[in-house]
């Protein structure tokens, strides 16, 4: 409680106030516009947090996180088309109920799950994540390298695209963690003889070039979109309080397996919306209907894919281990602010957590007030023009890439990155990998050099005396050859 | 270039971005470092590599068992080559230019090369969004941001 009063005086400050209200429209037009989604909003909106006090900047992030999750449901009912992955499931059902002239409902609907979903899982962060951190404090050097490679074997395994693409690409982050400094001994690696990679490679102009540049690059390169058409008029109308109340386990059941999904590595919204509406059409009320316009199945994935909001963030704060891109993006806007998330956060920045907390909740109810008396303003935004719309994610990615470090040459890592990225993603390989095992690259080398010295320099030692460990390398192997192997022995059997 | 082709060509391409990195990493300067420490500096960096290395193996190898389909879609390579040039002149410019005026001939470029149509519009923001992104950033998050070589603070 000692912490909660400062963190709740420096979340009401008019700063941060300004800066989940300008978050939450930001975050809600981005996620909106079709194919931009969370990452590059949060991507864009980064380098505006470089000259910010560091809860303010929180609070921004935290805010475009959340309401461009729910942004994407907008374009979904609509238009038809949903402006974020996760917000595909969404679709089923609210563009069938737009289609009917109830497009105003639909949002009304969408846009009170995605409040129930996002704040129900901050209640699962706030309860979770100490807890975590508690018996991560347990975790020596062998355990937290051992964490770290059952966190990027699941994030490399389950990516979109073949696993092996997610393997390769988050070995690619993990090498280019160690150009530049050895992290023990200071001794310069890979930089051949050119000074600006003595540094090493930034963390924010790689992401920046993977996610926000690349991105471009693949709008221009794929076929153009016509302008869409939006369907009726549109405002924003709540149903009544009976008809919530007879879908209420869909909206609970929905929040449960979104802060459920949100935890586990590497899944993320997208999943978590339509295993929710799979339970939904199994076990729904209405499930007959599901499909034709039927609320319960906006409920049922909304309330999911903002419930993944809370539950990303409890690997996140408590081990610094992010489970997707988002959240890695988050990360290292934290750690530009100084603030190094993981288990020591809990002890040293206690009030950056619980302002955390307290910006989440707030973020989320934001969402009602910004969707309920904004959502047909933000339909001029779907009509922007995309030359204009590529023009500023480049100028503000560029932004990003130079404000980290003051440094011409992140410009030039952000460009290459950029190219690197459109060319993984173009062949069906996963980026979110890469930058993961960038973030996580340094801590995986010290943990294992570490225990190695524990151990002295014997590998066998890692499974001997460390429980945790051997346990988190049983799961690691298990998903790494379980797959093949059941899918040779079925290829056996039909033979 | 069909997709078994790409998959084959990635899997060289990074059999080769490996190979190089390797042959980096046996340089004999890296013997003599890491004093005091059981393992030298590009120890990890080297078991990287050759999880790489077996990882793009199997890469190749999939590509050319598997005989996929290359997927129907439509691409404007002169498009992309022609953006992607802008972006790489931008990436140059900022620092000869400064940020505004390497700014206002992206967003002009960008939009001309993309047919916005209506020409007001696209001086207005080519002019207008740049100036107000500079404005924030200089004035009031006080980040300085690369000037041009006519100006001082523009």
């Amino acid at each position: 409680m000692e912490h909660v009063v400062p963190a709740l005086l420096q979340v009401l400050s008019p700063a941060s106030i300004a800066a989940i209200l300008i978050g939450t429209v930001f975050g809600t037009i981005v996620g909106a516009l079709p194919g931009l989604g969370s990452v590059v909003a949060i991507t864009v909106i980064l380098p505006f947090t470089f000259g910010m006090p560091i809860v303010p900047s929180v609070a921004l992030i935290l805010a475009v996180y959340c309401s461009s999750i729910y942004g994407g449901s907008i374009s979904a009912i609509l238009i038809n088309t949903p402006g974020t992955p996760q917000a595909a499931a969404t679709n089923l059902d609210g563009y069938p109920m737009a289609m009917e002239g109830k497009a105003s409902l639909a949002l009304g609907w969408a846009t009170a799950a995605s409040v129930f979903g996002g704040v129900f899982s901050t209640g699962v962060l706030i309860v979770a994540a100490p807890q975590l951190a508690a018996v991560a404090l347990k975790f020596g050097p062998v355990e937290t390298f051992a964490l770290i490679a059952l966190a990027l074997t699941c994030i490399a395994g389950v990516s979109r695209g073949s696993t092996l693409k997610g393997f390769a690409a988050g070995i690619l982050g993990l090498f280019l963690a160690t150009v530049g400094a050895d992290p023990m001994t200071g001794d310069l690696r890979f930089e051949f003889g050119y000074f600006p990679l003595t540094a090493g490679v930034g963390l924010l102009p790689v992401l920046i070039g993977l996610f926000a540049i690349s991105e471009v690059m693949v709008r221009v390169f794929r076929p153009h979109q016509a302008t869409p058409q939006i369907v009726g008029t549109v405002g924003f109308k709540l149903a009544p309080l009976r008809e919530w109340l007879i879908r209420w386990k869909s909206l609970v059941k929905g929040s449960v397996i979104g802060s459920f999904v949100g935890v586990l590595p590497g899944t993320g919204a997208a999943v978590a919306a339509f295993i929710s509406y799979a339970e939904a059409k199994r076990a729904g009320r209405f499930r007959d209907k599901l499909g034709k316009g039927e609320p319960e199945g906006i409920v049922a994935a909304e309330s999911a894919n903002n419930a993944v909001s809370g539950g990303a963030l409890v690997p996140t704060l408590a081990l610094g281990i992010p489970g997707d891109a988002v959240t890695a993006i988050m990360m290292s806007a934290l750690i530009i602010q100084g603030v190094q998330p993981g288990v020591r956060m809990f002890a040293e920045n206690p009030d950056v957590i619980y302002a955390a907390f307290i910006v989440l909740i707030l973020a989320n109810l934001a969402i009602f007030t910004v969707g309920a008396l904004g959502v047909r303003y933000f339909l001029y935004a779907l009509r922007m023009p995309v030359p204009l719309l590529l023009s500023v994610v480049i100028v503000l990615s560029f932004l990003g890439a130079y404000g980290d470090r003051g440094n011409e040459f992140d410009l030039l890592v952000a460009f290459i990155a950029g190219v690197v990225g459109f060319f993984l993603r173009i062949n069906g390989f996963p980026t979110a990998p890469v930058v993961i095992g960038l973030v996580l690259g340094r801590i995986f080398e010290e943990s294992l050099r570490q225990g190695l010295i524990l151990t002295d320099n014997s590998f066998q030692g890692f499974f001997v005396g460390h429980p945790i460990a051997v346990a988190l390398f049983c799961v690691t192997f298990a998903i790494l050859f379980l797959p093949p192997l059941i899918g040779s022995v079925r290829r056996w059997k039909g033979r | 270039m069909v997709r078994i082709g790409r998959d084959v060509l990635y899997g060289a391409v990074m059999l080769g971005f490996g190979a190089f990195l390797l042959w980096e990493a046996s340089d004999p300067k890296y013997r003599s470092m890491g004093v005091g420490t059981p393992f030298d500096p590009v120890f990890y960096p080297r078991i990287l590599l050759y999880i790489w290395m077996a990882v793009a193996s199997a890469v190749t190898l999939r590509g050319l068992v598997r005989r996929e389909a290359p997927p129907k879609e439509t691409h404007d390579w002169v498009k992309l080559a022609v953006i992607t040039g802008v972006i790489g002149a931008y990436t140059f410019s900022i620092s000869f230019l400064g940020f505004f005026f390497s700014s206002v001939l992206l967003c002009g470029t960008v939009c001309l090369f993309l047919r916005v149509k209506q020409p007001v519009l696209l001086v207005i923001f080519s002019v207008l969004f740049p100036l107000a992104t500079w404005f924030t950033f200089v004035h009031l998050l006080a980040l300085p941001l690369p000037v041009s070589p006519w100006f001082s603070r523009l």
